[in-house]
C-alpha cells in the first residue's frame, strides 16, 4: 500500500509528460449558440486549421448568457459564437465581454461592425436572420384557405387556432417579433395587433424555433419565427413555404464576442478573425444553415432569403436590446395580451 | 470515562494519530491545489505547481495540525478530547475560509486531508459520548452533515441570496414580496398544484394496481410486467413527450386514423359531404403533461410499493382469516393499512416529482405554465431575472415540503413492522374480487398502452421523418453509431455510462446511510439532515444546475467544468430516492434485531454489515439501479454543467431535439432504453433477487 502511494505521483508525472507531448498549439473554449451542427463544423474546421484544441459547448443564447453571468468571477469560456444579439448586448453592458476590433472588420458590412448596445466593439455581427412565418403547404391545401402574405393576413379570423409563435416571456425570437411590431407601428397599434393575433394563436411555444418545427410536422399550419430556422426544416423535405411579410419585417443579428478575462485570449482573437473571414462565414451553408453572412465577400447561399428581396425595418438594437424597454414590453404583453380569452 | 481513556491511550497508536499520518502522506504526494485542466490534461509544471510544498499556501494549516495530531502533546490533559474536536473542526472550517479569501482552489489532496480532519473530529466526538460513543456512527453522521452542507445547503443559499440582494449587492427585502404578488404567479402556482395532486393520485393508484397484480394476482406476466413498469424510468426525458406527440399529436397516428375514418372524404363519410372530424392539438396542455407524468412516475410508485407488497408477512393475513375475517375485511383492515407508509411515500414522491418535473411540461406544456418551467425561463428566457426565479423556487420548495409534512402526519407513529426475528410463514389470502378485477384490468390496459407508445419510439428511429416521410431507413443509426468510436453518439454514450456507474453506488450508499441514521439514531441536527435531503429532491434540476455553477465556479471549491461536478450533482439530485426506499424498508424491520446484535457486543459496523445491510438488500439494489438509471436520464440539473468533454447522452439528445433531428433523438433514445434495461436485468441476474422478498 505504502509503495503504491509512492509510485502514484511518479506515474502521474510521467503521464502528464506524455500528454503534454501530444498537446496541440493551445486551447480554445467556444460557447456556441448557433445551430448544433454548425457549431460542430466551425469548431472542427478552426481547430484543424490552427492546430488548436477546441472545446465547444452548445447552448441557447439565454442559457449561455446565464452561464456566463454565473461564471463571471472566473470565466470558463473564451468566445461566444452565434445566437441572437440581445443577450450579447446585455453581456457587454454588464461588463462580461472584452472589446476587440478585429482586422477582419473592414470586410464586414457597416451596420454589423459594432451593433451591440455598449458601442465598445464588444460584439460583431456574424449573420443576419430574417423574421417571418412559414406555412405548411399540405395543410393549407386541405384547409382550402389562401396563402397568407402579410402580417395583416395573420389576424384574419379564418386562421383561428392555426398559428404558433413563441412566448416572449421565454423566447428571444418572440421578443424580436414584439419589438419589430412596436417599431413598425408604434406601441399602441402593435399591442392592438398582438391582441388580435392572440385570438388566432393555437399555442404559444416555449422555444423560438418550435413554431417552425411544428409547422414543418403539421402540428400547426403557420409558424412565426426566424426564416433560416424554417429553411433548415424545409431542406429536410417538409412541405413548408417561407414567407417574408409584405409590410416589412425585423431581423436578428448573430453575435460574436470574446469573454472578458478569457483564459485563451490569443486564440479567442484568432477565432474571431477567422469566423469573420469569408472562409469562416461560408461554413454555415455547408451544414444547411441559411442565414445571410455579414462578410461582404462571403457567398450568400442560394436558399437564403436575401435582405434585398425583403423590406427590412431599421431595427434599433440599442433601444430594444436594452433591459428597460425589454422588461416594459414583455410585462405589458404578459398583463394585457396573455390573459385574454381565445 | 477516565478509565477508558487510559486503556485506549496505552494502545500503540491512537486512531487520530493514524489519520494524521495518512493526512501528512497525502500532503506530500498528491497535488494540493485544483488543476485548471484536470490531472491528465495539465502540463508538468502545472502539476508541480499544484503541490502543497511548491509554494506557500493554505496547506501550512493542515501540515501544522497533522503534525500536532501525530504527537498529541496534550493527550494527558483532562479535556484532551474536546481540544481534539475543536482543533480538527476549526482547521477544517479554517482551511475552507482561508482558501476562499485567498482565492485558492482546493484540489485532490485538500479534499482527502479535509476528509481526514473530519474523521479525527468524529473520533473525538465519539469519545465525548456522541451516539453512545460509537465512532463508526459518529463518523457517518459527521460526513453526511458536512457533505450536505457543502453540496446542498451552500449552493442553494447562493441562489436564494439572489432574492434578497441585487446584482450590485444592495439589500432588497421587498423584492420577494413584489415578485410573489406579481402578475401570473398565482395562476402558475395553481397549475402546478392541480397537476401534482392529480398526477400523484393517478400514479400511486396505477403503481398499487400494478404491484398487487404482479405479486398477488398472477405470476404469468411477471417478467413482462417488470419490463413494462421499468420502461418509463429508463426512458430519457423528451422521448416520452416526443412519442406522445407522434401518437396523439395534431398530426399523429390517432388523428390520422380518425381522419381517415371520419374526416373530409373519410371512410364513413358519404362522398361530397363534410366530415365531422377535424384535427386538434389536445395533447398540448394539462392532459398532455398529466399523461406524460403519470407514465413517468407510476414506475417510481410501483418500485416502492412492490417492495412493500412482497415483504408483507403472510402470517398476518392468515391470522386475520383464521379469526373469521372475510377476504375483503382482511384486505381493507390488515393488508392495506400495512401498505400505508408505502402508499404515502409513493404519493409524496409522485407529487414532488411532478412539481419539480421539467422535461414533460417543456415538450408538452403548450400554454399551461408550471412553476418548474417558469423558473427555468426566468433565468434563461428573454428576461434574466434571478430574483424571480429564486422567489418561484422558494414557493415550489415550500409546497414540496408541505407535502412531506402531510405525509409524515398521515403515517403517524404506528408500527408497520412485519420483518421480525420471529419465524414467518403461511400463505397469502386471495384478494377481494373487486380489487382483483380493478388491478387486473388497469394493469393490462396500461401494458397495452405502453407497448404502443414504445413501439412508436422504436419505429420512429427507423423512418426518415415521422409525420412526413415514412420511408424506412437506417440513416439515423448510421449517423450515430457507424462513424467509429470518437464520432457521433459514442463519446457521450461512453461518458454517460461511466458517470452513472461511478455515481450510482455512492448515491445509494449515501441515501441508505441517511435513512438509517435519521430513522434509527437520535442526534443533534437530525432534523437538518432530513430536511436538506428533501430540499435537494424538491428543487427543480435547473435551479440545482445554476446553483452549482454559482457556488463551485470560484475558489475554494472550483469544480465547475469537471466531471466531478456532474457526478456530485447526480449523487445529491438522486440521493433522496435511496433515502425514501431505505426509510420504507427500515420501517418494516424490527429494531430489536439490531439491538440484539448490539447487546451481544457486536460493533455497529458489524451490526450494519451482518444484520441491516442483508435485510436492506432489496432496497439497496433498487436504489443502486434506480440512481444509475436516473443519472443516465438526468438533463435539467446538468444543462449548465456539461462541457465539450463531459457531454452526456441526454444533452446530446436535447441538442438533436433543438436542431429538429427527431429521428436521431428517438434512435439514440431507443439505444439508451435498451442499454438501461440490459443493465437492470444483468444486475438482477448477478446479485439475485432479494431473499426476504417472497415473490
Amino acid at each position: 500500500m505504502k509503495r503504491l502511494l509512492l509510485i502514484l505521483p511518479l506515474a502521474v508525472i510521467t503521464l502528464a509528460g506524455i500528454t503534454q507531448a501530444v498537446q496541440a498549439e493551445g486551447r480554445l473554449t467556444i460557447y456556441c449558440s448557433a445551430q448544433g451542427d454548425w457549431c460542430q463544423k466551425a469548431a472542427e474546421t478552426f481547430g484543424k486549421k490552427y492546430d488548436v484544441k477546441v472545446a465547444m459547448t452548445r447552448n441557447g443564447s439565454g442559457s449561455t448568457y446565464a452561464k456566463i453571468l454565473a461564471e463571471k468571477e472566473n470565466p470558463r469560456g473564451d468566445v461566444w459564437y452565434g445566437g441572437t444579439l440581445d443577450p450579447h448586448s446585455q453581456a457587454g453592458v454588464n461588463g462580461l465581454l472584452e472589446s476587440y476590433k478585429s482586422p477582419a472588420l473592414d470586410k464586414i458590412a457597416e451596420p454589423y461592425q459594432n451593433p451591440a448596445a455598449s458601442k465598445k466593439n464588444h460584439s460583431t455581427g456574424v449573420y443576419v436572420g430574417i423574421l417571418g412565418f412559414s406555412v405548411n403547404t399540405d395543410m393549407l391545401k386541405d384547409s382550402g384557405l389562401e396563402m397568407p402574405k402579410c402580417w395583416a393576413d395573420l389576424i384574419k379570423p379564418e386562421y383561428k387556432g392555426m398559428i404558433q409563435i413563441a412566448s416572449p416571456q421565454s423566447s428571444g425570437t418572440a421578443y424580436t417579433a414584439l419589438a419589430t411590431f412596436t417599431q413598425m407601428w408604434g406601441e399602441e397599434k402593435a399591442f392592438e395587433y398582438l391582441k388580435k393575433l392572440h385570438a388566432n394563436v393555437g399555442q404559444y411555444t416555449k422555444s423560438g424555433s418550435a413554431p417552425g418545427k411544428n409547422a414543418a410536422r403539421g402540428e400547426t399550419m403557420i409558424g412565426i419565427g426566424f426564416l433560416h430556422d424554417h429553411g433548415k426544416e424545409k431542406g429536410k423535405g417538409f412541405p413548408l413555404e417561407l414567407v417574408a411579410p409584405c409590410e416589412g419585417t425585423g431581423y436578428e443579428i448573430g453575435g460574436l464576442s470574446i469573454m472578458k478575462g478569457a483564459r485563451n485570449m490569443d486564440n479567442a482573437k484568432k477565432f474571431v478573425d477567422w469566423a469573420l473571414s469569408k472562409e469562416g462565414m461560408e461554413v454555415a451553408a455547408t451544414v444547411q444553415s441559411f442565414q445571410v453572412p455579414t462578410n461582404i465577400e462571403a457567398a450568400i447561399p442560394a436558399e437564403a432569403i436575401k435582405p434585398e428581396d425583403v423590406t427590412l425595418i431599421d431595427y434599433d438594437f440599442v433601444t430594444y436590446g436594452g433591459e428597460e424597454t425589454r422588461k416594459a414590453l414583455i410585462s405589458r404583453w404578459v398583463e394585457q395580451v396573455k390573459p385574454l380569452k381565445r | 470515562m477516565k478509565q477508558t481513556q487510559n486503556t485506549r491511550s496505552s494502545h500503540p497508536i491512537d486512531p487520530r494519530s493514524k489519520w494524521a499520518l495518512w493526512g501528512l502522506l497525502a500532503w506530500a504526494i498528491i497535488p494540493w491545489k485544483g488543476l485548471e485542466y484536470g490531472l491528465f490534461e495539465s502540463s508538468f509544471s502545472e502539476i508541480l505547481h499544484a503541490y502543497a510544498w511548491s509554494s506557500l499556501n493554505t496547506s501550512v494549516l493542515s501540515l501544522l495540525v497533522f503534525v500536532l495530531f501525530l504527537l498529541r502533546p496534550w493527550r494527558s490533559l483532562p479535556k484532551a478530547n474536546l481540544l481534539d474536536a475543536v482543533l480538527s473542526l476549526g482547521t477544517f472550517v479554517g482551511i475552507i475560509f482561508t482558501a476562499a479569501v485567498l482565492k485558492e482552489s482546493l484540489g485532490y489532496s485538500a479534499a482527502i486531508q479535509l476528509t481526514f480532519l473530519l474523521f479525527i473530529f468524529s473520533l473525538a466526538l465519539a469519545r465525548l459520548g456522541f451516539i453512545q460513543g460509537d465512532p463508526f456512527m459518529t463518523t457517518a453522521i459527521v460526513v453526511i452533515m458536512a457533505s450536505i452542507t457543502i453540496f446542498v445547503l451552500f449552493p442553494i443559499s447562493t441562489v436564494f441570496s439572489k432574492v434578497l440582494y441585487l446584482e450590485d449587492g444592495t439589500f432588497t427585502p421587498m423584492a420577494f414580496i413584489k415578485n410573489i404578488t406579481s402578475f401570473g404567479v398565482g395562476r402558475t402556482l395553481m397549475n402546478s398544484l392541480l397537476l401534482a395532486v392529480t398526477v400523484g393520485l393517478s400514479s400511486t393508484f396505477l403503481g398499487l394496481c400494478f404491484s398487487l397484480f404482479t405479486v398477488r394476482i398472477t405470476k404469468r406476466f411477471k417478467g413482462v410486467a417488470r419490463i413494462f413498469s421499468m420502461l418509463p424510468i429508463v426512458t430519457p426525458p423528451f422521448v416520452i413527450g416526443l412519442s406522445l406527440i407522434l401518437i396523439f399529436g395534431r398530426n399523429g397516428t390517432i388523428n390520422d386514423g380518425l381522419l381517415a375514418l371520419f374526416g373530409n372524404g373519410g371512410l364513413f363519410i358519404p362522398s361530397g359531404s363534410e366530415g365531422w372530424f377535424h384535427r386538434s392539438a389536445y395533447i398540448y396542455g394539462f392532459w398532455g403533461i398529466f399523461l406524460a407524468q403519470t407514465l413517468s412516475f407510476t414506475p417510481i410508485c410501483f418500485m416502492l410499493l412492490v417492495g412493500m407488497v412482497s415483504t408483507i408477512n403472510p402470517a398476518v393475513e392468515e391470522a386475520s382469516v383464521t379469526m373469521r375475517a372475510s377476504n375483503a375485511q382482511t384486505f381493507y383492515h390488515v393488508t392495506f393499512p400495512l401498505l400505508r407508509p408505502g402508499i404515502a411515500n409513493a404519493y409524496l414522491l409522485a407529487v414532488i416529482s411532478s412539481l419539480a418535473d421539467f422535461g414533460n411540461p417543456m415538450v408538452l406544456g403548450g400554454d399551461y405554465d408550471v412553476l418548474a418551467t417558469e423558473i427555468y425561463f426566468s433565468i434563461v428566457g428573454a428576461q434574466l431575472d434571478y430574483a424571480r426565479a429564486a422567489t418561484l423556487g422558494i414557493l415550489l420548495l415550500s409546497f414540496s415540503l408541505l407535502a412531506f409534512v402531510i405525509q409524515r402526519q398521515w403515517i403517524g407513529k404506528k408500527s408497520y413492522v412485519t420483518v421480525t426475528g420471529k419465524g414467518s410463514g403461511g400463505y397469502f389470502q386471495p384478494l377481494p374480487a373487486l380489487v382483483r378485477r380493478v388491478a387486473t384490468t388497469v394493469s393490462l390496459s396500461w401494458m397495452a398502452f405502453t407497448a404502443v407508445l414504445y413501439g412508436s419510439i422504436l419505429l420512429g428511429g427507423f423512418v426518415v421523418n415521422w409525420g412526413a416521410n415514412y420511408t424506412p431507413t437506417l440513416a439515423h443509426y448510421e449517423e450515430l453509431w457507424a462513424r467509429g468510436i470518437g464520432y457521433g453518439a459514442w463519446p457521450s454514450y461512453i461518458t454517460t455510462l461511466k458517470f452513472a456507474a461511478i455515481g450510482a453506488p455512492l448515491t445509494a450508499l449515501m441515501g441508505l446511510m441517511i435513512a438509517y441514521v435519521t430513522t434509527r439514531k437520535r442526534f443533534v441536527g437530525r432534523g437538518v439532515v432530513d430536511f436538506s435531503a428533501m430540499i435537494s429532491f424538491a428543487i427543480p434540476g435547473t435551479v440545482i444546475g445554476i446553483s452549482y455553477v454559482l457556488a463551485f465556479n470560484t475558489a475554494p471549491i472550483l469544480i465547475n467544468g469537471t466531471a466531478i461536478i456532474i457526478i456530485i450533482s447526480f449523487i445529491f439530485k438522486n440521493m433522496p430516492v435511496g433515502i425514501r426506499s431505505g426509510i420504507s424498508a427500515l420501517s418494516q424491520i424490527d429494531k430489536s434485531l439490531e439491538e440484539a446484535s448490539l447487546t451481544q457486543r457486536a460493533s455497529s459496523i458489524r451490526t450494519i454489515f451482518t444484520i441491516v445491510l442483508p435485510l436492506l438488500r432489496p432496497a439497496m439494489i433498487s436504489a443502486i439501479v434506480f440512481s444509475f438509471v436516473k443519472s443516465m436520464t438526468t438533463v435539467s440539473a446538468i444543462i449548465f454543467l456539461v462541457t465539450a468533454d463531459t457531454q452526456v447522452a441526454t444533452t446530446y439528445i436535447m441538442g438533436r431535439v433543438e436542431d429538429g433531428d427527431y429521428g436521431q433523438a428517438i434512435s439514440y433514445g431507443s439505444v439508451l432504453i435498451v442499454t438501461m434495461l440490459l443493465v437492470i436485468l444483468l444486475v438482477e441476474k448477478l446479485v439475485g433477487r432479494s431473499r426476504i422478498e417472497r415473490a
